[in-house]
């Protein structure tokens, strides 16, 4: 359950980014690796308490999944179905993992400035 | 409406405090390792007939979600231990072993252990600035765990598969774990150790030989 100190960095991170114009944050969107050792309905759950204490109950997160991806020592590359997939190419298990490994902040939106 | 892009991995901060870390290792000669597993796996065990093997040139920091019953422990061999006191957290992270570094000699220390609260899934996730993760298993956890954490031993560089000596009495497939852990990860070292009755660890000791810095 690391998702909360994971939640807290992210709405940092986010709201650094916006500066001065915090208070009129729309959206948060995340992509999460399926080898990331993070639980999307734990995060999801985690960022709405962090949002609240922040004063953004309307802030909205939307989260992507990223599939796990491989390199294979053979030089394919694939998306494996579980970590226990071989090569589809070579059936070897030669392989790194190079994608869906990382929790990711893609962007957040911001509402225009009302005069 | 207007949009700020980030691109920004979350863990980008820690990473950055363990680049730091493992820059200190190199500078003063510290083969470091992460060492993972479940409570009551023997990691502190592990460590312990690991370090009286060496005789000193060890150090240990040691995670606990309460308590420094462990570090205590360690210290009783003669080994400087460092308790990290995580208060509910579930894993260490590269600022907390930073703040532990910086209280030792480390020009006095080979080898670091950091073993990590008792836990297979987040601990893999944070990078510390480890030269190597060492997982760890024992028989009477059951033979699926590299199945069902997968996560940790894709990271992992060696695996002890602890307790031995118990697997006459658990059914415990010892070939599978070994199949399942060189599935995810291609060239891991296996260690098939007693931690209470030192069996197993020849393999080990000549292994920390070889990358010795000293």
């Amino acid at each position: 359950m690391h998702e909360l100190a994971l939640c807290q960095d992210i709405v940092r991170t986010a709201l650094d980014a916006v500066e001065v114009r915090s208070s009129a944050v729309v959206s948060i969107a995340l992509e999460v690796g399926a080898l990331s050792s993070v639980n999307m309905e734990a995060l999801e759950f985690c960022m709405r308490i962090v949002l609240d204490q922040e004063g953004l109950p309307h802030t909205r997160v939307e989260m992507t999944p990223v599939p796990a991806r491989a390199r294979c020592g053979c030089g394919a590359e694939y998306e494996p179905e579980d970590v226990f997939g071989p090569c589809p190419e070579c059936e070897g298990f030669d392989r790194e993992f190079i994608g869906g490994t990382d929790l990711t902040i893609r962007h957040v939106e911001v509402a225009d400035e009302q005069s | 409406m207007s949009k700020v892009d980030l691109n920004r991995s979350v863990r980008e901060s820690n990473d950055a405090v363990a680049a730091r870390n493992r820059q200190a290792f190199a500078a003063h000669g510290v083969f470091a390792m992460n060492i993972i597993g479940s409570p009551g796996c023997g990691k502190t065990s592990i460590l312990e007939y690991t370090a009286r093997h060496f005789n000193g040139r060890f150090a240990a920091v040691i995670g606990d979600v309460k308590t420094a019953l462990d570090a205590e422990r360690i210290a009783d061999c003669g080994i400087a231990a460092h308790a990290i006191e995580t208060g509910g957290g579930c894993h260490l992270n590269a600022a907390q072993v930073a703040d532990a570094i910086a209280e030792m000699d480390l020009d006095a220390v080979d080898f670091l252990f950091i073993e990590n609260v008792g836990n297979l899934v987040c601990p893999s996730a944070f990078d510390l600035g480890e030269n190597i993760k060492v997982a760890v298993l024992s028989i009477p956890e059951g033979d699926e765990k590299v199945r069902k954490y997968p996560a940790l031993f894709v990271r992992a560089d060696a695996l002890f598969i602890n307790k031995v000596d118990l697997a006459e009495h658990c059914p415990y497939d010892l070939e599978r774990v070994k199949a399942d852990a060189r599935h995810v990860r291609p060239g891991i070292r296996v260690f098939e150790t007693s931690a209470t009755h030192g069996t197993g660890f020849d393999p080990w000791f000549d292994f920390l030989r070889s990358v010795s810095p000293a």
